[in-house]
């Protein structure tokens, strides 16, 4: 097993702002988009840096002051210098980026955040639960067991609203719960999970990824040292200069502390987050 | 990065705030710069004059509830709350990194009694800061927030004990959720800052309509950002004709053009927050902007553009 310190690592501070152009922009599943995007032709940088599973961007409309604030993304993949995104339409951000052009400018920072370095899926038995487009953050990791061919060695429990909202295709074995009943289980994640235990209970890792409250809601069912949540807290640089997008976790003397969820997180193990999941504020 | 050389010149973007001098009139606010060590070494320091620390207290904080954050239209809520380590670990783990860096800052502190600004400002005068910045202005604390710059005898009583306490400039940062700024900041004046910062944000509130309740952890917050800018000049234009002492002006500026605004309402230096959120990196395009703004409009130094709207 991992240490600590080599499981999630600090990345380098960022050199620079990077414009990119979007290349593709297509729907993937209901209400969520995928975009490739690349560096801009006029820019000193021809091809994004390469990434670590669980790292993410802030993403900005150029020249354009509202929506204000860069927004983070997940990265979903890389190829030939360029990065997939997928994201959910919901906010102001996100409106306008659908409506967003091929070839439109978008400014971009990153990769930031902590990642998980690749060698960690080459060992072991992973499972992913994911919540609607939280999924599309595990996919690298996903398909890192893929590229090693470990297909035997994952397994997804992936929950939607509904059927049509599902990123397909899963490539390994899954287990799909449904709010409405549409596709898979019909009833939230946690109960999928207490059927199913005899599917994941021996399963080294295990990586969360979907809204909050489903997050907390499968806290109590996976071991607090071997669970990685990847959290999605409101930023407003995603560099650590603005403390906006705190948790409270604990620290290595057991106390409650605030943390910035960009520069220590966005993933952090389950041990430490007790304080989080209990809803502490600990003022 | 590397264009120094394309620009007319960045000598011509030297600037002064009383003693101190800058190498361009850009610097990063309290508050949208951390404690300074995120770019510490970064290529776009060529082009900052400096930063302002995260308010420091006598006692670390841990701020406000979540969420802290919130976007309204080309504006941004915050109610960070002034989360800090405290005065005694920036100087032990932060001061010696940024002197050995040598790096131009500004100490920022707040308190909530006069007694803790006297401690505060005494234990700057061991640090490498080139001015000490006084935050009686933050709208996001219970106490020692907005009552010590709400009332002209009130500021003039804590800038004049701290005054007497510290070695280094003393700037006084402003709030403009007074009636009348220009009547505080010529308190301060004449109790003995040595330049005004202004503003601080404006107090806010957003609703969240489907939970009925407010999107802050905290309910209101500070207003920053594009939205309050045209507020800030107005208050920069009006304060500069009744003081001698300079001005440092802030509040939404995203641009060079932004920034020449400033200079031109009355402001000595400008400070730049919430947009180092979404381009930290922004220094150098600004700074090769307004030399050539300069160039182009036959001035030989941006000090010359100092409150040029009030001709």
């Amino acid at each position: 097993m991992m240490t600590k310190s080599a499981l999630l690592e600090k990345p380098p501070t960022p050199q620079g702002m990077i414009e990119v152009r979007i290349i593709q922009s297509r729907p993937i599943a209901n209400n969520q988009w995928s975009i490739w995007v690349k560096p801009d032709e006029a820019g000193a940088i021809k091809e994004l840096p390469s990434f670590l599973p669980g790292q993410f961007c802030m993403l900005s409309l150029l020249d354009r002051v509202d929506p204000l604030i860069a927004r983070p993304f997940a990265i979903v993949d890389q190829d030939d210098g360029m990065y997939q995104f997928i994201y959910r339409v919901h906010g102001k951000l996100t409106h306008q980026l659908v409506k967003a052009s091929v070839g439109s400018k978008l400014g971009l920072v990153g990769p930031l955040g902590k990642g998980i370095p690749r060698e960690h899926l080459k060992k072991g038995k992973h499972c992913f639960i994911a919540g609607g487009v939280g999924y599309a953050s595990l996919m690298p990791l996903i398909q890192e067991l893929v590229k090693n061919k470990r297909e035997d060695a994952g397994r997804i429990f992936y929950g939607v609203r509904e059927d049509l909202e599902i990123i397909r295709k899963i490539p390994l074995a899954y287990d799909i719960a449904s709010d409405d009943g549409s596709a898979g289980f019909h009833g939230r994640l946690p109960e999928l999970l207490k059927k199913k235990e005899s599917d994941w209970k021996d399963s080294d890792w295990f990586y969360i990824c979907g809204p909050t409250p489903m997050m907390k809601a499968v806290y109590d069912l996976l071991p607090p040292d071997r669970s990685l949540y990847f959290l999605e807290e409101t930023m407003g640089c995603g560099f650590g200069i603005c403390i906006g997008c705190v948790v409270p976790i604990l620290n290595e003397k057991s106390e409650v502390k605030k943390v910035r969820s960009c520069i220590e997180g966005p993933i952090f193990k389950g041990e430490v987050l007790k304080p989080w999941k209990d809803g502490a504020w600990a003022l | 990065m590397g264009s120094v050389k394309s620009l007319p010149s960045i000598k011509l973007l030297e600037s002064k705030v009383g003693s101190v001098e800058f190498k361009t009139p850009l610097l990063a606010a309290s508050g949208t710069w951390a404690y300074g060590l995120e770019f510490l070494n970064h290529p776009l320091q060529k082009f900052l004059g400096g930063f302002v620390t995260k308010s420091l207290s006598v006692k670390s904080s841990e701020g406000n509830p979540m969420p802290r954050l919130y976007e309204t239209e080309s504006g941004m809520l915050n109610s960070i709350g002034l989360q800090n380590m405290g005065i005694d670990a920036f100087i032990q783990n932060v001061e010696p990194q940024l002197k050995a860096a040598k790096s131009s800052y500004v100490l920022s502190v707040y308190a909530q009694r006069v007694e803790d600004f006297k401690i505060l400002a005494e234990k700057a005068n061991a640090c490498s800061a080139v001015a000490i910045e006084i935050n009686i202005s933050c709208p996001n604390i219970d106490k020692g927030g907005l009552e010590f710059s709400s009332d002209p005898k009130t500021t003039a009583e804590v800038v004049s004990q701290v005054k007497a306490a510290v070695k280094k400039p003393l700037w006084v940062k402003l709030s403009p959720n007074v009636t009348s700024i220009s009547d505080i900041a010529v308190a301060a004046e004449s109790a003995g800052a040595d330049a005004i910062s202004m503003i601080n944000t404006l107090l806010g509130m957003s609703i969240n309509i489907d939970s009925k309740k407010p999107w802050l952890g905290r309910k209101m917050g500070g207003l920053s950002g594009p939205a309050i800018r045209p507020v800030a000049i107005e208050r920069v234009y009006r304060t500069y004709s009744k003081i001698k002492i300079p001005i440092v002006g802030m509040g939404g500026i995203t641009s060079s053009r932004d920034v020449i605004e400033f200079l031109l309402a009355g402001a000595t230096v400008v400070q730049i927050g919430t947009w180092n959120f979404r381009d930290p990196f922004c220094y150098e395009k600004m700074s090769e902007e307004i030399a050539r703004y300069l160039q182009k409009n036959k001035f030989s130094s941006v000090q010359e553009l100092i409150g040029l709207a009030h001709r």
